[in-house]
């Protein structure tokens, strides 16, 4: 066996590269990474400890081999691990029991039920009696907002 | 459905931000494979993504960079429990405490940087070189000595 091939096998070395990338991650998206996880959580000492869970998160590195824009991975695991840590905390209440107004219902609304409260789409089309590609449609509208700032 | 149509829908938004359903993500990656416009509607829309979490950035403090530095090297602090238990029963109260408590070591081991071995090797040679030394010349002058008594008698002897 020689040294380069024992060098790819050795876990330790293999970590030592994946630290590299999860640092530089983090100094490039971080603060993103941040922002989300505030919005979900807003408790700061729970939310910084989850954003480092996010950028040690083994699924971290694998996926950004995947893909060209690791954001989009770092969006999704940063969503994904401030939502277990919220339902820890809080649990989550029933869809049924948070009463709006049918004035209130907007695509942000259903951005944030969905995003920001892990509810899934089908749930929020059942609860506000909406077909699915009416709430796919609020999603996108709501993005869309963003393209006027 | 044309493809159009499929990228107006909002299915690939909720692609990116994970909101699709394992079916709903399954048919994305199809459709990207099969067709160029909604690849390029996907790429497209990781910038307006990318834009829209701009909006929501929040610089962290510096001491999370320390946490996540000591996460990879694995020399994190322990926890306080009761800063953990925030995760699992509600509590409000813990950020007065102190997050983190003193990790009691009860082994009869310690850990030193590897350089102390060649350290304690080079000592320990230099150790018995020193010990032969000592005892060449200790012998070597018990000798003289008695070499000295010897050359005193037989002096006193002639006299």
């Amino acid at each position: 066996m020689n040294n380069l091939k024992r060098s790819t096998e050795n876990p330790a070395l293999r970590s030592g590269a994946l630290r590299v990338d999860q640092l530089s991650l983090y100094n490039q998206f971080g603060s993103m990474a941040y922002g989300i996880i505030l919005q979900i959580i807003p408790q700061e000492h729970i939310a910084q400890d989850v954003l480092v869970d996010v950028f040690t998160s083994p699924q971290l590195p694998l996926n950004t081999t995947v893909s060209g824009n690791p954001l989009v991975h770092i969006v999704k695991i940063a969503r994904t691990k401030a939502l277990e840590a919220r339902h820890k905390i809080a649990g989550q209440p029933s869809l049924s029991t948070l009463t709006y107004q049918a004035e209130e219902l907007s695509p942000e609304l259903i951005f944030n039920l969905s995003f920001h409260q892990g509810y899934s789409l089908d749930a929020i089309a059942e609860q506000f009696e909406l077909s699915k590609p009416d709430v796919l449609k609020a999603i996108r509208e709501y993005v869309k907002s963003f393209r006027q700032y | 459905m044309d493809t159009q149509d499929y990228i107006k829908s909002g299915i690939l938004e909720a692609y990116l931000l994970g909101l699709a359903s394992e079916d709903e993500q399954q048919e994305v990656q199809t459709m990207v494979m099969a067709y160029p416009e909604v690849k390029n509607s996907l790429s497209h829309l990781e910038e307006e993504i990318e834009h829209v979490c701009l909006q929501y950035a929040v610089p962290p403090p510096s001491r999370t960079w320390n946490m996540l530095q000591a996460r990879l090297q694995g020399t994190e602090i322990k926890k306080h429990e009761a800063f953990r238990s925030t995760y699992s029963n509600n509590s409000s109260s813990t950020a007065e405490k102190s997050d983190y408590l003193e990790v009691e070591v009860n082994d009869t081991h310690i850990r030193v940087h590897k350089h102390w071995r060649t350290a304690f090797i080079a000592v320990f040679v230099l150790g018995k070189i020193f010990l032969a030394c000592a005892l060449y010349y200790y012998f070597k002058s018990n000798s003289l000595e008695q070499e000295v008594n010897r050359v005193r008698t037989e002096m006193q002897q002639t006299r």
